[in-house]
């Protein structure tokens, strides 16, 4: 949250039920969270994000902490949704058509759509390659910027588990890619060169 | 063939990346890859997903229950945005942020099935409003010019409710002259009343007494009408040559109730001369009363008794002071 008004602020406000803090909060951490149920495999990351909001605004006036817990427990959230998913699918994550929600978000340039469009599907493919723990963890640990801790806490794991998750994770990752001669770095970060330089 | 030390390099690579520092050492050459990964990964997560119909609601009113709460000013001023950020400013963003997810929602069957009964209610509220005429001009001419089209109803429009009384906050309230005709209009009654300027002086003057007209009548309405006679015209002395036309001596005069010498003597006071008509006058009385009984704007209007009648007509009439015709004597 580095743009707007101070985090406290905000907190404050949306403990309070203003809509113009829960658009803040809303508009920094929904897009990570979509993205996290999305590259999880969620059917309807969508509806399952919504739901995760309601819940997290509604639930605001009992919450305390900083904006690392905050993201913190939104992700909570939206993985305890996400498993509540899963047990009600019963169903493996599986790779989402994206087609739509890509076409949304790019366009202009062919060339530029297509290598997007090849490293979102790369991503997604890479993703669902990995165990749902290991997934969970880089996910965590890569889109909600969260700690080893703090994904411990969202994940009701000790934190060396979460390390030696993540550990392993990296590994399947790097192996995979070493292994697909077609799946080169800049094609699988292809969709990022254009638009989301480092947040570091 | 990753060995552990590999594996412990590229840990450290990934948390240098994560931590926003550059990875250096002996991961340096493999982990290319996974920052490729991890910037697709992000890039995948650059927007929001379209809210719920519910979740939708929630961005844009809030928490009514809880801003409307006391303790609610003092977080907002306590939280409130930057001075940079005004509240019209943050409404149009929140809108244009909105208005492309909210509208792709009510695409939906289920949005568009909500849409269809909240814009099913809006209509039923408004059109009501306007049956009644309680909605502001413009809009009323607008749903009054919409219900006429695709309705054989007719609305009243905006300019034939504006002077209407205020009734929007009131019941239908009929006109008061709807609801009490008793209550007659003055101007109704002046049919009724003689008016006190069709008395012709001139032809009083020249005609003298009519047929049906007793002396003693015709005196009182000269009397009565003195002001119209002009300031130059003896009362007395019109009475006087007309009595003679008339062949009428002391005796008819005194019964008739004309004091002849007194109006020759004293012609501004002619209300003293007319004295009240009794016995056979009674029956004049009753005429009188159906002609003359009126006294002024305020007559009763009840004294049209004819010859068989009680004779009630009072003659009372304020104006002239020709309480002289009082006939309620019975025939």
């Amino acid at each position: 949250m580095t743009v707007g008004p101070p985090f406290d602020d905000v907190l404050a406000a949306a403990r309070t039920g203003a809509a113009w803090a829960f658009e803040v909060l809303y508009r920094d951490l929904a897009p990570a969270v979509t993205g996290y149920l999305r590259l999880h495999g969620a059917v309807e990351p969508d509806d399952l994000a919504s739901e995760t909001f309601i819940g997290v605004f509604t639930g605001l006036s009992g919450f305390s902490g900083d904006e690392g817990a905050l993201r913190a427990w939104v992700f909570t959230i939206a993985h305890r949704r996400l498993v509540d998913d899963w047990r009600r699918r019963s169903r493996r994550p599986q790779v989402v058509d994206d087609s739509d929600l890509l076409a949304e978000q790019f366009g202009g340039d062919v060339e530029d759509d297509v290598l997007v469009r090849v490293g979102a599907e790369t991503v997604q493919e890479l993703c669902g390659g990995l165990p749902t723990d290991q997934r969970a963890v880089l996910l965590l640990r890569i889109l909600a910027d969260l700690t080893v801790e703090q994904v411990a806490q969202v994940m009701g794991r000790s934190e060396g588990s979460v390390k030696a998750l993540q550990r392993r994770g990296v590994r399947a990752l790097r192996d995979r890619l070493e292994a697909a001669p077609g799946r080169t770095p800049e094609k699988v970060g292809a969709g990022a060169h254009p638009y989301a330089p480092s947040r570091r | 063939m990753t060995t552990a030390a590999d594996d412990a390099a590229v840990e450290d690579a990934f948390e240098a990346y994560l931590a926003g520092r550059a990875v250096s050492g002996a991961a340096a050459d493999s982990f290319p890859g996974l920052a490729a990964f991890s910037e697709g990964v992000r890039a995948t997560a650059t927007q929001p997903g379209r809210p719920s119909a519910a979740l939708a609601e929630l961005l844009v009113t809030g928490l009514l229950t809880d801003q409307s709460s006391p303790s609610t000013a003092t977080a907002r001023s306590a939280g409130s945005p930057p001075e940079r950020r005004p509240a019209r400013v943050r409404i149009r963003r929140r809108t244009a942020m909105f208005i492309p997810a909210l509208f792709a929602k009510l695409l939906s069957a289920g949005a568009v099935a909500q849409a269809a009964t909240g814009a099913g209610v809006a209509v039923v509220l408004v059109t009501g409003a306007g049956a009644v005429g309680a909605l502001p001009d413009p809009v009323q001419n607008t749903v009054s010019s919409v219900v006429g089209a695709v309705t054989p109803f007719d609305l009243p429009s905006g300019e034939e409710t504006a002077g209407d009384e205020p009734a929007t906050d009131e019941p239908v309230v009929e006109e008061p002259t709807a609801e009490e005709p008793a209550v007659e209009d003055p101007e109704a009654e002046q049919p009724v009343v003689e008016d006190p300027t069709a008395f012709d002086p001139e032809a009083w003057a020249v005609d003298g007494p009519q047929d049906g007209q007793t002396f003693g009548q015709w005196v009182s309405l000269g009397a009565h009408n003195k002001a119209l006679l002009g300031e130059d015209v003896r009362f007395g002395q019109i009475v006087s040559t007309w009595a003679h036309k008339k062949h009428l001596d002391a005796d008819d005069l005194e019964n008739e109730g004309v004091d002849l010498d007194e109006l020759t003597d004293t012609p501004d006071e002619p209300a003293t001369a007319v004295e009240s008509e009794t016995g056979d006058a009674q029956q004049q009385a009753t005429t009188q009363s159906g002609s003359h009984g009126k006294g002024g704007s305020k007559g009763n209007g009840s004294g049209k008794g004819d010859a068989t009648s009680t004779g009630t007509g009072n003659g009372s009439g304020k104006s002239g002071g020709n309480g002289n015709k009082g006939g309620n004597g019975k025939n």
